[in-house]
């Protein structure tokens, strides 16, 4: 689709200039932006931006944006969502700045916003699952999407598990208590143990357990 | 609430909350955001889009129903425009560019493969007025 340049364009390169410094030399390392500084309070700024001052505009970001990337950052987004959100709060502040009933609580409006849009943010992404296409075509139909039971990785483990558990159960000094386990494991046939035998060891492992946790 | 110093922490995104700065929506009408539902997750399927949120803005009588999907990583929109007459055109807004879109008859208008980030819509009527939807992230 051909982009069409034009109306929405907020000229990028005239902000750029507009990049202010009135910091003491040496004070922010070089190649990054310097921040402007301001006594006036968040309500004359408000004021002053409303009718067009950059300058004013300016101060506002360089007062809050710490913040909004503070808040931003704490919801743990992926860096292009973290950057959306950041970069929607402040095109939600331009377009609401002539409305704001309360400039002077500017900073807890920001605050509500950042959190009201990284929140959304977060449950739009936690919509999508991506999915390995080839999974998905060895799916069969109606199967469960959780399902992962021939993942190599997952059938790894389970031989893992497999393999420790026999080792556990060749620790075992009784041979009775050997023969329980591989009952307990699927792996004997009832005849081959007791069930006296098989509640002594079902006591032991209840009191392993317990004393494990 | 008085800040006498300025911070010099985290600025990351400088350029792009400056260039947010653009005054010519204050004469225009401002549809807010009355309703949103997102779906319930569900996996992704090879049939099509998967609808991501549905929102609803309103602004006098002029209502605007708004479905985002997602396909392969782009976004599509697909509208409806109730209560504007007919030959209004929809501008799709991004920082920095625009998507014009004529409105169809039935109201219904859409655009498809955007790059996902902010959003906002922009309905002008054929007397010229124009009314402007809140920021969302596609």
């Amino acid at each position: 689709m051909p982009d069409q340049p034009g109306e929405g364009n907020h000229g990028t390169n005239e902000s750029q200039k507009t990049i202010l410094s009135t910091t003491v030399e040496g004070e922010t390392p070089p190649g990054l932006p310097i921040p402007a500084r301001t006594d006036e309070d968040d309500a004359a700024l408000v004021a002053r931006a409303r009718k067009g001052d950059a300058r004013a505009w300016e101060a506002i970001v360089d007062r809050h944006l710490p913040m909004v990337n503070a808040i931003a950052t704490s919801y743990r987004l992926g860096s292009p969502d973290r950057e959306d959100a950041v970069q929607t709060v402040w095109l939600t502040l331009n377009q609401h700045l002539p409305h704001l009933h309360s400039p002077h609580h500017l900073r807890h409006w920001l605050r509500r916003v950042t959190r009201s849009l990284c929140g959304r943010q977060r449950r739009q992404i936690r919509h999508l699952q991506p999915v390995d296409p080839q999974v998905l075509a060895a799916r069969a139909p109606g199967e469960e999407a959780s399902s992962h039971e021939h993942d190599p990785e997952t059938l790894y483990l389970r031989k893992e598990l497999h393999e420790a558990l026999h080792r556990a159960v060749g620790g075992l000094t009784d041979p009775a208590d050997r023969r329980a386990a591989r009952y307990y494991l699927g792996q004997a046939p009832a005849h081959e143990t007791t069930p006296v035998e098989r509640r002594r060891l079902k006591r032991r492992l209840h009191r392993l357990l317990r004393e494990h946790r | 609430m008085n800040h006498r110093v300025a911070h010099t922490g985290d600025l990351r995104g400088r350029a792009s909350a400056l260039a947010a700065f653009d005054r010519s929506d204050d004469r225009r009408g401002q549809a807010r955001l009355t309703a949103e539902r997102c779906p319930d997750p569900e996996p992704v399927r090879a049939h099509g889009p998967d609808l991501l949120t549905h929102m609803r803005f309103d602004h006098d009588s002029l209502s605007i129903d708004l479905w985002v999907r997602d396909r392969g990583g782009t976004r599509s929109l697909s509208g409806l425009v109730v209560g504007e007459p007919a030959g209004s055109r929809v501008q799709v807004r991004r920082p920095g560019h625009a998507y014009d879109r004529r409105v169809a008859l039935d109201g219904s208008f859409g655009v498809v493969e955007l790059a996902p980030g902010p959003v906002s819509l922009v309905v002008r009527s054929r007397d010229e007025t124009s009314v402007v939807t809140d920021w969302f992230t596609v």
